[in-house]
């Protein structure tokens, strides 16, 4: 009985599938060894195309295309390929599954889910993981701010949706905690133009991104969030294709005209990945033994981070690339290619955070080369002035360590500058939303803050906002929504911090 | 191993003619193997005679092989060799069990029609799982 009922689902499953003999071209394994393969044959398999290798089906890429030879790269357990296996190909180039089923999921570089959360559904679109980047003529100029939530880096290192910043640092110094608050802080945003966030791991620790993905999930940030993870443990090949994955699930949503923010944590591995495949390949090493392509390997990723036309649908897609540095040493060859291909880096650095200063951004060594086009008009208003304060106090910072008698006006500059500096430190998880930001600076530049002594700095911020939130809830609201700090709603602020200062002992 | 140009062993029965024509052969080996040296090939040596078997066997022409599970009753077979012998193929036979049923024929080394059991499980098996 059971038996019939199987049979009849099979019978439905396989009608008019075609399953004759059909002729098709093979190769045979002469090497494999090291995640890499050489296969014999397969005459007419192209570049980047899916093989598969032996009666597992273990699936491999097509890297290098030889006279009688083709080296491949293994996507898979290359434990289970012999010499002498056959190798089919399947004539197309390596995919990957996308759409909104991806949202709030974790998925590998090949798109197979690794969260348990069962299969991705039947409807599947796909996408090749290479491709073409937008032509100028798709293009629009930067034009919307992408808000980070982070003080330090909207007001004065702003970034645009389109935009390529890099995020450059030592290890563990918080490029992680950064982009994971940026990613939290869209849940300030309005639902219709919240930017889809993609976190690409590269060879990160399991337990790590378990962590982040945890964290994101708690705090509801999940449902517009995908990640891409190739942990430590996974081949390099897959770490070499999981940011151009990434970039195609994200790409799906920018053609339907959405924004999209991506992530790629971090490229420094990346590099690593694509050096230990290029060797193995035994395509010539270069400088630090990276291969001649190593600069083009992430040019046309980031190339494909854009604002596209309004013919186009005016989507976007964001990329923060992020780089690990050894000892702060940014002149090595993968810090400055990246570096030269972006618009701009937020430079994190170990000194500022051993003082304290978190987020340890320099504000000095960091820029962004589009971004002050995308800022809120409020923004703007509030950090121009921010700005020329901290100029002036870095300026005079030095100074300061040894001179005991300075003038009056020197001394207010510095100690302006030391609450400048103690209102931009930020806790982890406590993105701010862009009015809040407004008023908390516009009250440390206007000085309201200078007779608050430094350590209670942070305190009488968050007292500030709340006092704000509860008796002023009308200029938060006016400042979010016109996106403006006209002279009304400024004197309305101004009268709104003075009441709360005089009232705060 | 099937043949072995260089050291194909010359047994007691066989003619003047041939045994001189194996010592030539010899000569010619040594003198290749020579000349390898000289140039400093001397480290492909054991591909190119990997190479040379591969073509030996094709030299009359390119050979498909045809696996089944048990071997080709005559009729098949016969229709098998007229039928490739039009684009030139000269048949070799191979019997492997894990077919289950079915013929596969390799053209060359570069191509297979694959029409087993094991092959046609294998296509629905793969399309079920996508």
């Amino acid at each position: 009985m059971a038996k019939d009922f199987l049979f009849d689902i099979l019978k439905k499953e396989l009608e008019g599938a075609k399953l004759g003999p059909t002729g098709e071209e093979i190769g045979k394994v002469i090497f494999v060894g090291d995640g890499v393969v050489q296969i014999e044959g397969l005459p007419h398999a192209m570049f980047s195309e899916m093989v598969e290798i032996g009666d597992a089906a273990v699936p491999a890429m097509i890297l290098n295309l030889e006279e009688y030879v083709v080296g491949a790269v293994v996507l898979g357990e290359d434990t289970k390929i012999k010499e002498g296996d056959l190798v089919k190909r399947t004539e197309s180039v390596l995919s990957v599954p996308v759409g909104e089923s991806l949202l709030g999921r974790v998925v590998n570089p090949l798109g197979s889910p690794i969260d348990g959360k069962g299969s991705l559904g039947a409807k599947k679109e796909t996408l090749p993981i290479e491709r073409p980047a937008p032509s100028v003529m798709d293009r629009q100029g930067v034009n919307t701010p992408l808000a980070t939530g982070i003080k330090v880096i909207d007001a004065t290192i702003p970034i645009g949706r389109g935009q390529r910043e890099l995020i450059i640092g030592d290890r563990q110094i918080g490029k992680t905690a950064l982009i994971q608050d940026t990613i939290l802080n869209q849940l300030n945003e309005p639902a219709e133009r919240r930017p889809i966030c993609i976190y690409v791991a590269i060879g990160q620790k399991a337990s790590k991104v378990a962590q982040f993905v945890q964290e994101l999930e708690e705090r509801g940030a999940m449902e517009y969030t995908i990640v891409v993870s190739a942990n430590a443990s996974d081949p390099a090949s897959l770490w070499y294709i999981a940011p151009y994955a990434g970039c195609s699930m994200g790409e799906y949503f920018r053609d339907k005209g959405k924004d999209v923010l991506i992530i790629y944590d971090d490229l420094s591995k990346h590099a690593w990945a694509w050096r230990q495949i290029a060797l193995l390949l035994r395509r010539p090493p270069g400088r630090e033994a990276y291969p001649g392509d190593v600069f083009y390997l992430h040019s046309r990723l980031l190339e494909r981070a854009s604002r596209l036309s309004d013919k186009k649908g005016g989507g976007s897609l964001t990329a923060l690339p992020i780089i690990e540095t050894q000892l702060g040493d940014v002149s090595a060859y993968i810090p400055t290619n990246v570096i030269s291909i972006t618009d701009g880096q937020i430079y994190l650095e170990s000194d500022l955070f051993s003082k304290g200063q978190r987020p340890a951004v320099n504000i000095g060594l960091s820029v962004s080369r589009v971004g002050s086009a995308a800022q809120t008009k409020a923004t703007k208003k509030v950090a121009s002035q921010l700005k020329l304060d901290l100029a002036q106090f870095q300026e005079l910072a030095a100074f300061a360590q040894f001179a005991q008698d300075l003038d009056k006006a020197t001394k207010a500059k510095i100690d302006r500058g030391q609450h400048l500096m103690e209102v931009l430190k930020q806790g982890q998880f406590e993105p701010m939303p862009m009015e809040e930001q407004v008023a908390v600076l516009f009250a440390a530049i206007e000085g309201y803050l200078d007779a608050v002594p430094l350590e209670k700095v942070r305190a009488f911020e968050k007292k500030l906002v709340q006092y704000l939130k509860d008796h002023n809830a009308k200029v938060l609201k006016t400042i979010r929504e016109s996106r403006d700090l006209s002279d009304d709603t400024k004197a309305d602020l101004k009268k709104a911090v003075e009441t709360f200062t005089s009232s705060y002992k | 191993m099937a043949f072995h140009p260089v050291r194909n062993p010359v047994s007691n029965g066989v003619s003047e003619a041939r045994l001189d024509a194996a010592r030539q052969a010899k000569e010619k080996a040594q003198r290749f193997k020579l000349m390898l040296r000289k140039r400093g090939d001397a480290k492909y040596a054991s591909e190119i005679l990997r190479e040379f078997v591969k073509a030996w066997k094709e030299r009359k022409g390119p050979i498909a092989t045809v696996v089944s599970a048990e071997s080709l009753a005559p009729a098949i077979r016969k229709e098998m060799e007229q039928s490739l012998a039009t684009k030139n193929y000269r048949v070799e036979e191979k019997v492997d069990k894990s077919v289950i049923g079915g013929i596969a024929v390799f053209l060359g080394n570069n191509f297979l029609i694959d029409g087993t059991i094991r092959g046609k499980l294998k296509r629905i098996s793969a399309m079920l799982n996508k």
